[in-house]
């Protein structure tokens, strides 16, 4: 984890009144990284998603996306990513289909391979039949995996997923997983929250948990396999260990 | 103009979609083997399959053509009622100069009108310009996209100038007859009074929540700051943001009467009996309204560009935490149960709770307007009662009704439906009679107030009309409301029966009340009729 990370949080804080959200995290990560964010509810995962794209300013701390500044490069910096955040934020009014084109088209993408994206990011995640449908008319899984696809469309080289798994189908969720290795495999980072730990548990490359706005573990892969050999049996029982010590 | 092409262009998009429904196929490329194919066309027959399933798309297109076609029958007759309104109301003849208080009003009545049509105009937009720069779903799925903040502030006044005009079309139409009835060059003014307050609005609107929002974290009142620190960091920005669009109204409104003033000078001086030319107070007037306006757009563009990312950030996080001041939730929920509802006996006193408090609970100005209106209606029935036109009393009822009891927005929206209720082991019968209990406690809550309202006029005519045509009306729609219960078509159906039955009833008397209740009519069904289906569960997209 030497150089400089695709992705470098430093020392950010947020506060609300007397609560501290987020107190002083830092992160860097790694092209090709994927790594597993998560802690139990309010201990301030999704404030650092949204400190990290811009939704929120941190009260101190810095984030950097390809060495560029989130505050001074804001434009720059969240070309490099593509953010899907708890809440599907989705234009009513458009099908899905031109909810993906026109994110492609924000975005800049050359339209032939706009067109393969989108085509088999439909096909992959069977909204295809759908595709021409007003998004208002789409379930609630549905919804959220086009969120994803506007995310998966640019390819990014940071990916942010904030809960994203949560209410969609296994099929989906096994073929947004081989999407994400592909993506990853070609250099991209990924940030994933979730709380399906046994998802996550032979998956990914590293393991940070947050409680109580602070990171309480940081482990990567050969560490945390060290560790579900030996004195926890899964990834629950370590997070488990680690949330209740926090109190 | 890449981006902001873009953004234009799925912004009409958007409203195509929504006024025609979507359109076009698309090729998804199949998947054989894991491996992609040939692209293959996927034609509205299979987008649209009629061989069922559990959401059938062909059902979902009819009910959208449906909406559609109510839509643009509304829209008709809204564009047509303005113009009859305008005939009705304008008078026949028309000269410059209008007489009133002493005072001489150069532009007559068109320019007066076109002035308070102009300031309404004002009112509104001052307060959507915020939310549509900070709150509306388009602003928070753009924050997160690479859009460049100059080519975003010309999107943003693009959209919000279009929006202006669009209103301040509806006001030309209301005056239009004023061309018709001879006075072509009286309208030509009234519009150019309207179109300058649309820019007017905009441009200081704009330039108001940027102050606001720099005022917010820059220079701090310690008031504020305090506030602040109170309320968890976001306390500052929301009382900034509360005072916006106040301000903006407040300039908005001064410029406005400066314009109608500085034209009101022209036209004077544009009078065939007028000697001496144009005063010289007009070119250095002229000269404040364009700095006012390309001050506030340059003052918006400048702060927009360098700080509306950080803007949008406090006030996201302001919307974070909401205050409901209206609702003491625990304080309530304790409260023993009083009057009729400690009358009523296990499951039905549940539910009548349940439906009081959600009726009360969804709407907490309507239920200060409750005491409110009649008081104010009170004060001025004792002040003009007598000169009251008959017509006039039956309008004030119906309105009252209307905009209260909003009975369209009842008949189509869901919340009244109690989810939770429908799924607990509690008959039908009981469900129906907690209904009917809330049913009657909301038509005497509704129309008593205006009851003692009518016990000021003087005649015991009017007395009853005031009060026993908006009980009639307010009791059908409760009715047609139990009947259409469990049906998603009739409710639609319903609606038109009832806004016929407010015009015809309203017609009765003269055309007055009519032009006074149809167009409310018609904005209620808009305004209601946004729910067709019953709406998805916390995983629905939520979207601008």
């Amino acid at each position: 984890m030497s150089g400089q990370g695709l992705l470098e949080v430093k020392e950010i804080v947020k506060r609300y009144g007397p609560l501290t959200a987020v107190d002083g995290i830092s992160l860097r990560l790694s092209p090709g990284e994927l790594v597993a964010f998560i802690g139990p509810n309010g201990a301030g995962k999704t404030t650092t998603y949204r400190c990290i794209v811009g939704l929120q300013r941190p009260d101190a701390g810095q984030v950097l996306v390809s060495g560029l500044d989130m505050q001074t490069d804001r434009v720059e910096a969240l070309r490099a990513i593509g953010y899907v955040g708890q809440d599907v934020q989705l234009f009513q009014y458009l099908t899905g289909e031109e909810t993906l084109r026109m994110v492609g088209e924000i975005y800049q993408i050359e339209p032939q391979q706009l067109e393969d994206r989108i085509s088999r990011l439909l096909e992959l995640l069977e909204l295809g039949s759908a595709a021409n449908r007003l998004v208002r008319h789409y379930s609630g899984g549905m919804a959220r995996k086009l969120a994803l696809c506007t995310a998966l469309v640019r390819e990014p080289p940071v990916l942010l997923l904030d809960e994203s798994f949560a209410g969609l189908d296994p099929e989906s969720t096994v073929a947004i997983r081989g999407e994400l290795d592909r993506l990853r495999q070609n250099g991209s980072t990924i940030l994933l929250s979730s709380h399906v730990l046994e998802l996550l548990e032979r998956w990914v490359t590293r393991v940070v948990i947050l409680a109580k706005g602070r990171i309480v573990q940081d482990l990567g892969r050969s560490e945390l396999n060290e560790l579900l050999s030996g004195r926890f049996d899964s990834l629950t029982s370590l997070y488990l260990y680690h949330t209740r010590q926090t109190g | 103009m890449g981006q902001i092409g873009t953004l234009i262009r799925w912004r009409f998009r958007r409203f195509a979609n929504r006024v025609g429904g979507p359109r076009g196929t698309v090729r998804v490329r199949s998947l054989r083997n894991g491996q992609p194919g040939q692209p293959e066309e996927i034609g509205p027959e299979r987008l649209h399959p009629q061989d069922g399933g559990a959401i059938k798309p062909s059902k979902i297109a009819n009910r959208d053509s449906q909406l559609t076609a109510l839509r643009i029958i509304l829209v008709l007759c809204g564009v047509a009622v303005l113009p009859v309104a305008g005939f009705a109301l304008s008078p026949d003849s028309f000269g410059p100069v209008r007489v009133r208080a002493g005072l001489i009003h150069w532009g007559g009545w068109s320019l007066e009108t076109a002035f308070y049509l102009a300031c309404l105009v004002a009112t509104l937009q001052s307060y959507r310009l915020l939310e549509s720069l900070f709150r509306h779903r388009e602003a928070r799925i753009l924050a997160v996209y690479p859009i460049r903040l100059g080519g975003l502030f010309f999107y943003r006044l693009g959209s919000a100038l279009l929006d202006t005009l669009v209103i301040t079309a509806g006001c030309a139409l209301f005056l239009l007859p004023v061309w018709f009835k001879g006075a072509a060059m009286d309208y030509l003014w009234s519009l150019v009074l309207l179109l300058l307050s649309a820019l007017i609005v905009v441009a200081v609107g704009f330039a108001a929540q940027m102050a606001a929002g720099v005022a917010d974290y820059r220079h701090l009142p310690d008031f504020f700051r305090q506030l602040d620190r109170q309320s968890g960091g976001t306390g500052g920005a929301a009382a900034a943001y509360l005072f916006s669009p106040a301000i903006a109204l407040a300039c908005s409104l001064a410029l406005i009467l400066f314009s109608k003033l500085v034209l009101e000078e022209i036209i004077k001086a544009v009078q065939p009996d007028q000697v001496g030319g144009m005063s010289g107070i007009v070119p250095p007037a002229l000269g404040i309204l364009v700095v006012a306006i390309v001050g506030s757009l340059g003052w918006a563009y400048r702060n927009f560009t360098r700080h509306y990312p950080l803007l949008f950030a406090r006030f996201f996080e302001a919307d974070l935490i909401v205050l409901d001041t209206g609702v003491d939730y625990f304080a309530r929920d304790r409260r023993p149960a009083r009057g009729w509802e400690a009358r009523l006996t296990g499951p039905v006193r549940s539910l009548y709770r349940l439906d009081r408090l959600q009726l009360a609970r969804r709407s907490p100005l309507a239920k200060i307007m409750v005491v409110l209106g009649p008081l104010a209606g009170l004060i001025t029935f004792l002040g003009w009662g007598r000169q009251l036109l008959p017509w006039m009393v039956i309008a004030i009822g119906l309105l009252w009704v209307l905009v209260l009891a909003n009975p369209w927005a009842r008949l189509f929206d869901p919340a009244l439906e109690p989810g939770m209720g429908l799924v607990l082991p509690i008959s039908d019968s009981q469900r129906r009679k907690a209904r009917e209990y809330l049913v009657v406690r909301e038509i005497a809550l509704l129309t008593l107030p205006l009851c003692l309202c009518a016990l000021t006029l003087p005649t015991w005519q009017a007395r009853l009309s005031m009060w026993v045509v908006p009980l009639l009306a307010l009791s059908l729609v409760e009715v047609l409301t139990r009947i259409a219960e469990g049906s998603h078509r009739a409710p639609r159906l319903l609606g038109f029966l009832v806004a016929a039955f407010f015009a015809a009833l309203s017609g009765l008397w003269s055309v007055g009340p009519f032009l006074a209740v149809v167009p409310i009519a018609l904005a209620s069904i808009l305004a209601g009729r946004s729910h067709p289906e019953p709406r998805g569960g916390e995983g629905k997209a939520v979207a601008g």
